[in-house]
C-alpha cells in the first residue's frame, strides 16, 4: 500500500502556433515536448527561451497543471482505473481520463508522468489513494 | 395470480384496416392513445385509426418512470401540467380501470444557496399557478423521508433544503395507455398494430392520409404522436422541427416491501428514485449526452445514476439492481411540448414530449382533440404551438430540464 | 457454521450455501431448484442483502443468511446514516482481446484457440465467482469478480454460457423437493440425501432413482413433493409414484441472455449450448408458469382473450418474466403458449442488462461524483473560515462570516476578492481582428491596445449565453474574459467557429493557468500603488501589465462591484503569495475578502447582469436592455440575422429594475398589475448602502407595453433604470 500521491503545482510552457512551427522546437535537456493538439505544445520544465517560427504564437509560462510521477511498478494501479489502453510504445504521451478526471501522460521506460489541471488534481489525488485504501 | 395482472382491460382489436379514417393519429403510445380517447369520449368523432408499428405503448409510455407532477418553472408549464395531474387522478374513475395512481408527494432536493433560492422561486410560481408545491426546510425534509442522509458525501451534498410537491404522483405506463385503449376502441376507434407508417399521402401541399406497409389510408387529419421518431415523420410532410432525439435510461432493482413513500429527486446530484406499486426501486437520470436513436443501455448509467443515489439514500446501497433499459426522446430545444398546427395543411403534431411527456398524456390528448374537433387551438396549449420558434416566444422551462422527468 | 435462519448449519470444503443446508436436511426452498443460477427458488437474504442465489454463494463462516420471505417481498434495509464498514467494493478496468463467458467445454475450447491466436483472453465463470453482468457496446463485458467489480474493455466477446433446464410447469410445480436432472447430480455428488428419487423425463446421472413413465401431469404435496402423478398419453390412464425428491429432464434451451442483450453488437458470438436452440416444452395447461410474479396458466388465458395476444403485451399485463429470474422460468412456456394461439414460436423478448444482480453498491464502484473545481486559493479561504458553495463547476467562498464587513470593506475601504475562475482566453493571429468581430456583436477595431471592452456573447438564435470583457493587448492579439459558468466552453466553441470559417488564429485557454484576485474599494488604488512596481496602474477600462508585490500580473482595470477595481491576473502558482501579500500589506486599511454572497449584492446595486441567473436562455440584447452592445451596422456576427429578425417583432418581456422600501421579496416573487401575472424576480438584495430593496425582474407586455402599477407579494414596486448604485459611474472612473 503506497501512500496518496502528492501532485504538485509544475511550471511549464505553453506554445499556441502555427503546426509547422512546432515541428521545429526541440525538448529542453532532460525536459519533455507534449504535443497537445498539432497547434498546441506545452514543454517541460520551461526552456529559458524558445524561437518559435510564427510571429503570432502565443508563447506562455503554463501554471496550470500539476503533475506526479508513477513508477512502472505502478502502471497497472493506473491502468485499472483508465477506460483506455495506455500505449505500449516508450516514450509514449497520452491524453484521456484517469479516475474520471483528465490527465495528460506522458510514459517513459521508468514509469509515467501524470500531469492533471490544478483545479482537479485534488481529486485525482483522492481517488487515487482511496484506491489504495480498497486493496 | 398475484394482485398485480390486470384483470380487467379487454382490448377489442378491429382486423380490418380501412382506406380512409376521419382522422389517422400516427404512434400508439399514451399521446396517441390519449387524442383518440378524448376524440371519442369528448367530441364524439370515432371515425379514427390509431396505427402503431409495433404493439400499443411500445415507445416512451411503455418505458418511462412514470412521473406525473406539476412543479414546472414557468407559469404555462405549471397550469398545462396541473390540468393533466388533475385529470389523472380522475383517470381511474373515468375509465373504471386501475391504473395505479398513486399520490405519493415529490421531493425535490439541492445542496447549497443557490440551489436552495431556486426552489423557493419554484414554489412561487407553482402556488401561483395552481400546484401545490412548497419550499421545505432540512428538518421538514427530514420529516417527509427519513431515509435521507442530510449531511450526503460526507457533508459534500448536505441537505440545505428542497421543494415538496405533495400533487406529485405514480401510475403504471402501460395501464395508463391500455385503459385509454380500451375506452377508445369501445366507442369504435380503430387500432391496428403492426401498421407502420412509411410515407404521407399529399395533395399538393396537404397532407391526405398516410401510407403504411398495409397500403395507403386516406385521413381528414393526420396526427403525428410517434415519440422519438417524430423528425423523419414530419419531414415526410416538409417540416422541420426544431427536437434532437436523445436516448433516456432508467432501472429497477428488485422488489422489496413497500415503504418508501416519497419521489426523491436531486438535479445537483443527478438522480431521481422512487417505490413502484411492486416494490421496485425505481431509478433514473439525465438524457445521454450524445443525440441518438440507440435503445441500447450502458454500464455507466447505471454507475452514474448509483452512486449518488447510495449517497443521498444509503440504503438502496445494499438493495439488487434487477432490469436497465432504455427510450429515445424527442427533446424539444426549450424543453416544452410542441402541439397543434405545424403549417401544413391536414398535419398536427404532438410532439417535444423528451423526458417528461408521460404526466402530459391526459391533458395532451385532451386538447390536442379539442383542437381537431373544433379546429381552433384551445387556449390552455396556445402557448406551446410551433410557431413560437417563429415568433420568438420560447417556453424555455428550468423546471423541465433537471433531471427528475 | 453458517447460520440459516438461527439455525447453525456446517459445510464442506466447496460447498455453496444451498449444498450445505441441503446437506443438512433442510429444504426451505419451494419450486424446482436448478442449482445452476437460473431458476428464483433458492433465493435467500445473506448479510442484509436480499435476492442473493444460494446456489451462488459459497458457504463461509460465520455467514448470515435468512430465508427469502413466502409472503410478500423483502424488507427494504433500514435508513443507514453511515455506509456499512467495508463496504468499499473494489473496482478495476481490464483490457484485453477476448472475453470468454462460461468455462464450459465451448467456453475452454474458444478460450484456448484465441489463446493461440495470441489474443489475450480474459475467461469468465459464475461457477468460480467471476459472474458476467452485462454485455455492452464496445464490446465491453462488465463482471463481479472476487475482488469487486470489473469493467473489462475487448475486442471480442464469446458467449459459451451453456444451456438452462427447462422447468416443470403443471400443478404443485410449486412443492419443495423437486430438483432438474442436472441439478439432482450435482447434488447427489456433493453428498445431500435425496432420499427416494422418482425422475420423470430425460433420467439424471449417478443418482439413483425410479423412472416415472407417461407424461407429468401434476406433483402432489403438503408442502413438500409428496407423489409424482404422470398420464399415459395412449390411454389417458394416470400413475401414481411416491417419492421423497421429484427430478424433471424435460430438455433444455440456450442460456443465451447475454448474446441476445448484445444483438447487434460487432465482436459478440454465441458458441456452444449456448447457441442451440430450445426443446420447446409443451403447451402450459395449469400451474404455475412464473413463479417471480405467480403468474399461473389461467392468468395467460385470461389476458389473452382481452386481447393480449402478444408476448409483450402478456409479459407486461400479467408481469411474467418481469422477476428475479428474469423469465429463465416462464419464457420457454409463454413462448409455447402464444404459439398455441395460432402463431409461430415467437421470439424471447429483448434481454436487457443486468443478468447478475449486482447491488446498487457494486454498481456504483468506480464511479464518481462530479469533480468540482478549486482555485489555487481554495485552502487559503478555509484558512480565513470562508463558507463554501458549489457554483457552476466551482468550489468559491460564499462568506467568510462577516457580510457586513465584507460589503463595507467594497464600499468603503479596500477589498479583495478570488475570481480566479473567470474564464480566460487568449486570441492571436492575422485573423484574430476579424475573428473576434465575427464572434461579438461590438465593434472590436475601435478598441486600443490596453483598452478594453465590455461585449455579450450571443449563439445563432440571437439569446445571449454569456458575456465578459474583450482586452486588445496589441495589433493582432486579445485576451478575452467569459463567466466562470462559461469557462470551461469558451475555448472549445471558439476553436469551433475558428475552424468553420476558416480564421487563421491562435486560441490559449488560461483559465486555469492564472489566477485572478480583484482589488476593489475606493481605497484599491492606494493599496496597489503601495505594491506595484512604479507604474501607472489603468484608467477605467484599460489594462497593463506590471508587478504587483513583486508578482508579475496582468492588471485590468473594469468594475463588477461599482467601486474602482483592479483585477490581477497572475500565474496560478502565485496566487497564495499575491493574496497574503494583499491582506498584509492592507491591513492598515482594514483590508477584507468579500464572497459570493455580498458580490451579488455589490452588482446587484450597480444593475449588472448575472447570465444564466437574470437571463433566461432566449434573452435577446434587447430584453435584457442590453441593445446598446449590439451594432447592426457592422459586419456579419454571430446571431446577427435573428437579432435582425427578433428586433422587428414588438418585444414581449424586459429584464427591469425595480425597487422598493422594505424587505427585499425572494428570487422568483411574482410581480403583478392589476391583479394580473406580469412577471417575476429573478434577483434581489436589500441595499445597504441605499436603505431600501433592489432588484431585477422580468417583466412582461401587457396591452402591448410595460405601464402600471407594480405589486409584488402585495407591495408597491417602483421602475428604475439601472444601476440603482451611482448611476453616472462617477466612483468606478474616479
Ligand atoms: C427512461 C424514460 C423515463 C421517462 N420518465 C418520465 C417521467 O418520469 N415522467 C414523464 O412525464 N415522462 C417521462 N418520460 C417521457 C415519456 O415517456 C414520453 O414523453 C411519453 O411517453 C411520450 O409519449 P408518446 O405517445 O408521445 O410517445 P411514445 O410512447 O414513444 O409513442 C410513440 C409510438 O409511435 C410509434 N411509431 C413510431 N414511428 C411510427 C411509424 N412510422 N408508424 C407507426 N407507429 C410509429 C412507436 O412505436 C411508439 O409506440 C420518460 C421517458 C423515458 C425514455
Amino acid at each position: 500500500m503506497s501512500a496518496p500521491e502528492r501532485f504538485e503545482r509544475i511550471g511549464a510552457t505553453r506554445i499556441v502556433a502555427d503546426p509547422g512551427a512546432l515541428d521545429g522546437i526541440e525538448a529542453p535537456d532532460g525536459g519533455h515536448l507534449l504535443r497537445l493538439a498539432p497547434d498546441d505544445l506545452l514543454v517541460l520544465p520551461p526552456p529559458d527561451r524558445v524561437d518559435v517560427a510564427d510571429p503570432y504564437a502565443l508563447v506562455e509560462p503554463e501554471a496550470g497543471f500539476s503533475a506526479a510521477w508513477f513508477d512502472r511498478s505502478e502502471l497497472p494501479r493506473l491502468q485499472a482505473l483508465s477506460a483506455w489502453e495506455f500505449p505500449r510504445r516508450r516514450p509514449a504521451p497520452a491524453q484521456g481520463h484517469l479516475a474520471g478526471i483528465p490527465v495528460k501522460m506522458l510514459f517513459d521506460v521508468g514509469g509515467v508522468l501524470v500531469l492533471v489541471p490544478a483545479t482537479l488534481a485534488h481529486h485525482l489525488e483522492e481517488r487515487l489513494g482511496s484506491q489504495d485504501r480498497l486493496e | 395470480m398475484n394482485e398485480f395482472i390486470e384483470a380487467q382491460v379487454a382490448l377489442g382489436w378491429e382486423q380490418n384496416l380501412r382506406s380512409s379514417y376521419d382522422v389517422v393519429i400516427v404512434g400508439g403510445g399514451g399521446h396517441g392513445m390519449s387524442t383518440a380517447y378524448h376524440l371519442a369520449t369528448r367530441h364524439g368523432i370515432t371515425d379514427v385509426a390509431v396505427l402503431e408499428r409495433g404493439y400499443i405503448g411500445s415507445g416512451n409510455s411503455g418505458r418511462n418512470t412514470t412521473i406525473i407532477r406539476a412543479n414546472y418553472g414557468i407559469p404555462e408549464a405549471v397550469r398545462f401540467y396541473q390540468r393533466s395531474v388533475d385529470l389523472y387522478s380522475r383517470l381511474e374513475e373515468e375509465t373504471g380501470r386501475w391504473i395505479m395512481h398513486d399520490r405519493k408527494g415529490l421531493l425535490w432536493l439541492v445542496h447549497g444557496t443557490p440551489g436552495t433560492r431556486n426552489e423557493r422561486a419554484r414554489s412561487i410560481v407553482n402556488q401561483a399557478f395552481g400546484a401545490d408545491t412548497v419550499y421545505v426546510t432540512p428538518e421538514e425534509v427530514g420529516e417527509i423521508c427519513p431515509e435521507v442522509d442530510m449531511n450526503a458525501g460526507g457533508g459534500e451534498y448536505r441537505v440545505t433544503g428542497g421543494s415538496y410537491s405533495p400533487h406529485a404522483a405514480t401510475a403504471r405506463h402501460d395501464r395508463v395507455v391500455w385503459a385509454l385503449a380500451e375506452g377508445a376502441m369501445k366507442r369504435g376507434v380503430h387500432v391496428h398494430q403492426r401498421t407502420a407508417v412509411t410515407g404521407l399521402l399529399k395533395d399538393g401541399d396537404r397532407v391526405t392520409g398516410v401510407m403504411t406497409d398495409r397500403g395507403p389510408v386516406t385521413a381528414g387529419v393526420t396526427v403525428s404522436a410517434v415519440g422519438g421518431h417524430v423528425s423523419t415523420l414530419a419531414a415526410m410532410a416538409g417540416v422541420r422541427l426544431p427536437i434532437r432525439t436523445h436516448p433516456l435510461q432508467a432501472f429497477v432493482t428488485n422488489h422489496y416491501a413497500r415503504t418508501f413513500r416519497p419521489i426523491v429527486a436531486s438535479a445537483e446530484m443527478g438522480f431521481y428514485v422512487s417505490q413502484t406499486p411492486r416494490g421496485e426501486m425505481l431509478l433514473g437520470a439525465g438524457i445521454d449526452s450524445q443525440p441518438s436513436y440507440s435503445y441500447r443501455s450502458s454500464y455507466e448509467f447505471l454507475s452514474h445514476c448509483s452512486l449518488p443515489a447510495v449517497t443521498l439514500l444509503p440504503f438502496l446501497r445494499d438493495l439488487t439492481v434487477l432490469r436497465q433499459w432504455t427510450g429515445v426522446c424527442d427533446m424539444s430545444v426549450d424543453m416544452s411540448p410542441i402541439m397543434g398546427y405545424t403549417g401544413v395543411d391536414g398535419f398536427l403534431v404532438t410532439t417535444g414530449w423528451g423526458t417528461w411527456g408521460f404526466k402530459g398524456i391526459p391533458a395532451g390528448g385532451e386538447q390536442m382533440a379539442e383542437l381537431i374537433a373544433t379546429d381552433r387551438t384551445p387556449e390552455l396549449i396556445a402557448p406551446f404551438s410551433l410557431n413560437r420558434f417563429k415568433e420568438d416566444r420560447l417556453m424555455f422551462d428550468p423546471g423541465s430540464t433537471g433531471t427528475t422527468h | 457454521m453458517i447460520d440459516f435462519d438461527g439455525t447453525p448449519v456446517p459445510f464442506e470444503e466447496g460447498d455453496t450455501v444451498l449444498t450445505a443446508v441441503l446437506r443438512a436436511g433442510l429444504w426451505p426452498w419451494s419450486g424446482c431448484l436448478c442449482a445452476e443460477g437460473d431458476c428464483p427458488y433458492c433465493l435467500v437474504t445473506l448479510e442484509g442483502t436480499s435476492y442473493v442465489r444460494a446456489c451462488r454463494t459459497p458457504a463461509s463462516d460465520g455467514a448470515k443468511v435468512h430465508s427469502h420471505p413466502t409472503d410478500g417481498y423483502p424488507a427494504l434495509p433500514p435508513p443507514t446514516r453511515t455506509p456499512t464498514p467495508g463496504s468499499a467494493v473494489g473496482f478495476e478496468m481490464i483490457h484485453c482481446d477476448t472475453v470468454v463467458i462460461g468455462q464450459g467445454r465451448s467456453g475452454r475450447a474458444a478460450a484456448a484457440e484465441a489463446g493461440e491466436r495470441g489474443r489475450r483472453v480474459v475467461t469468465l465463470d459464475a461457477r468460480v465467482g467471476r459472474e458476467a453482468v452485462g454485455v455492452y457496446a464496445g464490446p465491453e463485458v462488465v463482471a463481479r469478480i472476487p475482488d469487486g467489480m470489473a469493467r473489462i474493455f475487448c475486442e471480442e466477446v464469446v458467449v459459451a454460457t451453456g444451456s438452462a433446464e427447462v422447468q416443470p410447469v403443471c400443478p404443485g410445480n410449486q412443492l419443495a423437493g423437486i430438483l432438474t436432472r442436472r441439478a439432482a447430480a450435482r447434488l447427489a455428488a456433493a453428498g445431500v440425501d435425496l432420499g427416494r428419487v422418482v425422475s420423470i423425463g430425460a433420467p439424471p446421472e449417478g443418482v439413483e432413482h425410479q423412472p416415472a413413465r407417461g407424461r407429468l401431469a401434476r406433483f402432489v404435496g403438503d408442502g413438500t413433493v409428496e407423489r409424482v402423478v404422470t398420464l399415459d398419453e395412449e390411454t389417458g390412464a394416470e400413475r401414481t409414484y411416491p417419492c421423497d425428491t421429484a427430478v424433471v429432464g424435460l430438455g433444455s434451451g440456450p442460456r443465451d441472455t447475454l448474446a441476445r442483450m448484445a444483438h447487434g453488437l460487432p465482436g459478440v458470438r454465441a458458441v456452444g449450448s449456448a447457441a442451440g436452440s430450445l426443446d420447446r416444452p409443451p403447451v402450459p395447461e395449469a400451474g404455475v408458469v412464473c413463479p417471480c410474479s405467480e403468474v399461473t396458466v389461467d392468468d395467460l388465458r385470461s389476458v389473452w382473450d382481452r386481447g393480449f395476444q402478444e408476448l409483450e403485451l402478456i409479459k407486461r399485463s400479467t408481469l411474467a418474466g418481469t422477476g428475479a429470474c428474469q423469465g429463465a422460468v416462464c419464457m420457454p412456456h409463454v413462448r409455447s403458449f402464444v404459439a398455441a394461439g395460432g402463431q409461430e414460436l415467437p421470439p424471447s423478448f429483448t434481454a436487457r442488462p443486468v443478468v447478475t444482480q449486482i447491488t446498487m453498491g457494486e454498481a456504483a464502484a468506480g464511479w464518481y461524483h462530479h469533480a468540482d473545481r478549486r482555485t489555487a486559493l481554495h485552502d487559503e479561504h478555509l484558512a480565513m473560515g470562508a463558507v463554501m458553495e458549489r457554483s457552476r463547476g466551482w468550489w468559491r467562498p460564499w462568506t467568510y462570516g462577516d457580510a457586513d464587513r465584507e460589503y463595507w470593506a467594497v464600499r468603503s475601504g479596500v477589498s479583495i476578492c478570488d475570481v480566479s475562475t473567470l474564464g480566460k482566453t487568449l486570441v492571436s493571429g492575422p485573423d484574430a481582428d476579424a475573428f473576434l468581430e465575427r464572434i461579438y456583436p461590438s465593434t472590436i477595431a475601435p478598441i486600443r491596445p490596453g483598452r478594453a471592452k465590455y461585449v455579450l456573447v450571443l449563439d445563432e438564435r440571437g439569446y445571449v449565453f454569456d458575456d465578459g470583457l474583450v482586452c486588445r493587448e496589441a495589433a493582432n492579439r486579445f485576451l478575452l474574459t467569459s463567466t466562470s459558468a462559461g469557462a470551461g466552453h469558451f475555448e472549445m466553441w471558439l476553436r469551433d467557429w475558428a475552424d468553420a470559417w476558416g480564421m487563421d488564429v491562435r486560441i490559449l485557454d488560461r483559465t486555469t493557468s492564472w489566477g485572478a484576485i480583484n482589488v476593489t474599494g475606493p481605497r484599491s488604488g492606494e493599496l496597489l500603488s503601495r505594491l506595484g512596481d512604479g507604474g501607472r496602474l489603468p484608467s477605467f477600462m484599460g489594462h497593463t501589465r506590471m508587478e504587483v508585490a513583486g508578482f508579475a500580473c496582468r492588471v485590468m482595470r473594469m468594475s463588477f462591484t461599482g467601486e474602482i477595481s483592479y483585477e490581477l491576473h497572475h500565474p496560478a502558482s502565485r496566487s497564495e503569495g499575491l493574496w497574503r501579500a494583499l491582506m498584509e500589506s492592507g491591513a492598515d486599511f482594514d483590508v477584507w475578502p468579500h464572497g459570493l454572497e455580498v458580490l451579488e449584492e455589490l452588482r446587484l446595486e450597480k444593475g449588472h447582469i448575472l447570465v444564466g441567473v437574470d437571463s433566461l436562455s432566449d434573452s435577446t440584447p434587447r430584453r435584457l436592455g442590453h441593445g446598446w452592445a449590439v451594432r447592426m451596422d457592422k459586419g456579419d456576427f454571430l446571431g446577427r440575422h435573428a437579432v435582425a429578425r427578433t428586433s422587428r417583432m414588438d418585444p414581449d418581456r424586459l429584464l427591469v429594475g425595480l425597487e422598493m422600501d422594505g424587505a427585499p421579496p425572494p428570487q422568483g416573487a411574482i410581480l403583478r398589475v392589476k391583479g394580473d401575472y406580469a412577471g417575476f424576480v429573478t434577483s434581489s438584495t436589500w441595499s445597504r448602502v441605499l436603505g431600501r430593496s433592489v432588484m431585477l425582474a422580468w417583466m412582461y407586455a401587457r396591452d402591448g407595453g410595460f405601464g402600471g402599477d407594480i405589486l409584488i407579494e402585495g407591495r408597491p414596486a417602483r421602475r428604475v433604470a439601472a444601476p440603482f448604485y451611482d448611476p453616472e459611474g462617477l466612483r468606478v472612473r474616479a
